[in-house]
């Protein structure tokens, strides 16, 4: 007895040992051949003693199908991959159901539906509006990026134009001189020309706002943007000249130390870097 | 050696007090700014006028550290060169509130003016040596003629002959008065030191003391207490000369302010500036303040006033360009030579630090130093640490508040005085009852005598009285003041507070009389434990700080929000207990009078054995006894039953 119960013991430890070492889950077998023979005393007694592994919650299998097992952590890490496959760009059901197969070679595809499934629950995959058609996108963020639409977007590109002939990098070559060459001249984006004066109009208007601002006396960006309200009516403008300038290194941009603390309202009135960054006063650089 | 064997070059933090370092002065860093204060300087040198300088700037761009290389120079700790002229410094951070800014002004200006600075000795013997020099009425060597001088004084205890000259020469005006003049020469002379120190300072000294020191006792209700402490701190400031000229700092303004909404603390500070500067000659007014509080000072200050305050020009610190980062990053790892010569072999000059990681921290093309330091703090104890790059997180900010109150709470347990009660009620009672949702707004104008906090509540005006003042003629007048307004106002709740360090002997009977009567009228009683008040004083602190930018969280400011919110969550039993006996809704017991007597009589024994105590008090041994043990948080008591009573000390 003492013999036999030994022999059983080192089939469990084996069996436990090969599913926590496998990236995906084994067959009964895969794992027939990680226990050596001198530890079962038939390969037929394997079933019964992974399904009593099973019942002690060691291991885990699906009635699906019932001759694949796994290790408990095995089912974070898929997780993990699915959440990973949607951080890089969000997906249809349908879609992320496809590229799990290649992701999650191995898995129960009932097992792969309900761990998805879980992850929309516990809200660690969320449903986000499509770019096109009805079928909501699924996503690893609570609301997917404006990258997230572009990338789609050249994707849908890329898909329409492989029947015109064109490989995934030509569509990309093109968008790249499409983006050059609208970066030029955007909609809404002063010209080279237009830029400068708007930097020469503002470092005016901060002298004659307060003239001690030649010797480093700040001007509020508030009263600045009020003052330029006819020539510079566009927030954006404003805030990227003033950006502009302080990477020029010709003003000092003066950071709000308690930004988190303000209204909507208030914030709107300072200048916003794009960064979550609200900056308060400006003072002219020596 | 290797890296990890090096300190961390970063660890220490910016500059907090501009009487401590700089231990690390990158001269280019803020070099406009500080040429502006040099301007400055040399003005008041020039011409017989003040003058005054606004500098702004964000939390931890260098405000205190430009304040540091400012008084480091005029002591002639900076170069060695000895080419810039001295001057006298002075530091007051604004932990006050709008009714007793001159009183704090006098405390902060007397404090610095006995601090030792320079040569050796203190500021005042400095500022008075010159001036006796400037008049010829000595020549030689100042320092040594003062030794003698002191010598003499401990043989026969005369008063500074030439002292007495160069006052009836240089005070045509007579600012300074007798008083004055007599304190001045003790403090010169070295005699009674701290006694005159702490009558210069504005404490309530006994008649005895007042005695020792040949000086005559003045009035001490709180308008002429104000209204002294302005004269005294113009007196002496008008000791400043061209070549000692008086460099008075102010920081923290913003703590002046109660909420967005009170502006009281703002208009006195522009009244006191305005006042400053019309009244000296000679001294140089720097006011600090943080550039997110430029709009607050522009709405709330007067605008003469403003113009005064910012009277020869205002001045920015910049965020730190990525030229001036580098050095200042370059001059903390060379001052550790063992890294210095570690870094000697790199190509890199920022080794161990990388460029694109140091850069991280830079918004909009800048810098605040306090941000840059400690993000390489923790960038260097990455490399240290072997890691690649894993940024250390600040510790949780509960941890950090919790650290942060318990310092400020020790330091004021240490160095608390019942002469700071009044200053530290003054300013932390209304932030106590504002961030403990108490509706009560604090009024600051047609504030009836006698009272010092007065506040309106729904049900109706709330007046407390701080009768911190010695028994005598001036607790006897408060005292008088507020009985008037007991009864030609019953309806306003009046609260008596006084510090439970300063218990009412037997022979004030004026002043039991009054209390009775105030009492009996239904004005309560309140005498917060010295740990209440230390309390209330890290509280004040901690929130001042926060107002002011100067809470670091390794590079982080904290909030003032998030310390309020923490603040209230958690608030010490000991502050619970004096909210509870401020608020009206609570009945509080009237002072024990016999409780009162002991407390007095064990402030002049410290030690006396039960009998002895009942004896002198005139009671029951068991009167005694019974009494220590209802006060054992006071009253210490050794033997069971006690057998010998002592005023217990309490633990920091």
């Amino acid at each position: 007895m003492p013999n036999e119960q030994s022999s059983h013991s080192e089939a469990v430890a084996c069996a436990l040992r090969a599913l926590r070492q496998s990236a995906q889950p084994l067959t009964v077998a895969k794992l027939a051949k990680a226990i050596p023979k001198s530890a079962l005393k038939s390969k037929k007694d394997l079933p019964e003693l992974l399904e009593q592994m099973v019942r002690a919650g060691e291991i885990r299998s699906h009635k699906a199908r019932s001759s694949v097992y796994w290790a408990p952590s095995l089912e974070g890490q898929a997780s993990e991959k699915i959440l990973e496959a949607l951080n890089e760009i969000p997906l249809t059901q349908t879609d992320l159901k496809s590229k799990l197969r290649s992701l999650l070679i191995g898995w129960p595809q009932t097992k792969r539906d309900e761990m998805l499934a879980r992850l929309i629950k516990e809200k660690r995959v969320y449903k986000v509006p499509p770019l096109t058609g009805k079928a909501a996108l699924l996503s690893a963020r609570d609301e997917a990026t404006p990258q997230d639409y572009v990338r789609l977007a050249l994707q849908l590109a890329a898909a329409r134009l492989k029947t015109r002939g064109l490989t995934a990098e030509q569509v990309m070559t093109v968008a790249r001189e499409v983006l050059q060459q609208t970066q030029a001249a955007p909609a809404g984006v002063p010209s080279y020309q237009d830029a400068v004066e708007l930097e020469r109009l503002i470092l005016e208007r901060m002298l004659r706002l307060n003239p001690s601002a030649a010797n480093g006396a700040p001007v509020q960006l508030i009263q600045l943007r009020q003052s330029l309200r006819s020539e510079i009516s566009d927030k954006d403008v404003f805030d990227r000249t003033i950006m502009r300038l302080a990477e020029q290194g010709r003003v000092a941009a003066h950071r709000h130390d308690y930004a988190g603390g303000l209204s909507q309202e208030d914030l709107a009135a300072l200048v916003s870097d794009g960064r979550g960054n609200y900056f308060i006063a400006v003072t002219l650089r020596d | 050696m290797s890296l990890a064997a090096v300190s961390n070059p970063f660890h220490s933090p910016v500059v907090s007090d501009p009487w401590e370092g700089p231990e690390i002065d990158v001269i280019s860093v803020h070099q406009s700014a500080f040429a502006r204060c040099c301007e400055a300087v040399a003005a008041v040198r020039a011409r017989p006028h003040s003058a005054s300088v606004l500098v702004y700037g964000e939390s931890g761009s260098g405000k205190t550290h430009l304040l540091a290389r400012l008084r480091a120079r005029v002591a002639g700790e900076g170069d060695g060169s000895g080419s810039f002229q001295k001057a006298i410094f002075v530091s007051a951070p604004l932990r006050a509130s709008a009714r007793m800014i001159w009183r704090h002004l006098r405390d902060c200006l007397v404090g610095d003016l006995l601090r030792r600075s320079g040569y050796g000795g203190a500021q005042l013997e400095r500022l008075l040596l010159g001036l006796l020099s400037k008049y010829g009425l000595i020549s030689g060597d100042g320092p040594l003629w003062l030794a003698q001088r002191r010598q003499e004084a401990r043989r026969d205890d005369l008063p500074c002959r030439e002292l007495e000259e160069l006052f009836d020469r240089m005070d045509s005006a007579g600012r300074l008065s007798y008083n004055l003049r007599v304190a001045l020469g003790h403090l010169l002379l070295g005699r009674h030191r701290g006694l005159a120190g702490a009558w210069l300072r504005g404490e309530s000294l006994p008649e005895a003391a007042l005695r020792k020191l040949e000086i005559m006792p003045e009035p001490d209700g709180d308008d002429e207490l104000e209204e002294q402490a302005h004269q005294l701190v113009i007196a002496l400031t008008c000791l400043a000369t061209a070549e000692l000229p008086i460099i008075f700092c102010f920081d923290q303004i913003e703590a002046l302010q109660l909420d967005p909404q009170d502006s009281s603390g703002l208009i006195a500070f522009g009244q006191t500036i305005s006042a400053l500067y019309a009244e000296t000659r000679r001294v140089l007014l720097i006011s600090c303040v943080q550039i997110s509080f430029l709009g607050a000072l522009n709405q709330s200050i007067r605008g003469a006033d403003l113009d005064r305050i910012r009277e020869f020009g205002e001045v920015s610190l910049n965020p730190l360009t990525w030229d001036e980062a580098q050095q200042l990053i370059k001059a903390r790892m060379d001052a550790q030579p063992e890294l210095k010569r570690l870094r000697a072999g790199n190509l890199d000059p920022l080794w161990p630090l990388r460029e694109a990681e140091i850069k991280t921290a830079f918004t909009g093309a800048g810098c605040v130093a306090r941000r840059l330091i400690a993000h390489c703090s923790a960038l260097f104890e990455a490399q240290r640490g072997g890691e690649t790059v894993a940024i250390l997180t600040a510790p949780a900010v509960e941890v950090f508040l919790m650290a942060a109150l318990e310092e400020r709470r020790r330091k004021a347990l240490e160095c608390g005085e019942p002469s700071q009660t009044n200053q530290i009620v003054t300013h932390g009672l209304p932030a106590l009852l504002l961030l403990t949702g108490y509706r009560w707004r604090q009024r600051n104008r047609e504030v009836p005598a006698g009272v010092d906090l007065l506040f309106e509540s729904a049900e109706g005006d709330v007046a407390v009285g701080l009768c911190n003042n010695r028994p005598g003629p001036g607790l006897v007048k408060k005292l008088d003041q507020l009985r008037k307004l007991a009864e030609d106002s019953p309806t306003t709740k009046m609260i008596l507070l006084r510090d439970s360090r300063l218990p009412i002997g037997r022979t004030a009977a004026k002043t039991r009389e009054l209390r009775d009567r105030l009492l009996k009228k239904g004005a309560r009683w309140v005498e917060p434990s010295a740990e209440a008040l230390a309390t209330l004083d890290a509280l004040r602190r901690l929130l001042s700080d926060a107002k002011s930018g100067e809470l670091d969280n390794r590079g982080d400011a904290v909030e003032l929000k998030t310390v309020q919110d923490w603040l209230a969550r958690r608030l010490a039993v000991e502050l619970k207990d004096v909210l509870n006996q401020v608020a009206p809704e609570d009945v509080m017991p009237p002072p024990e009078e016999l409780y009162e007597e002991m407390a007095e009589l064990l402030g002049r024994q410290h030690m006396v054995s039960v009998a002895d105590a009942a004896a002198l008090l005139g009671r029951k041994v068991e009167e005694v006894e019974a009494c220590a043990e209802r006060h054992s948080e006071c009253v210490g008591a050794l033997g069971d039953p006690p057998a010998v009573l002592f005023r217990l000390v309490n633990d920091i």
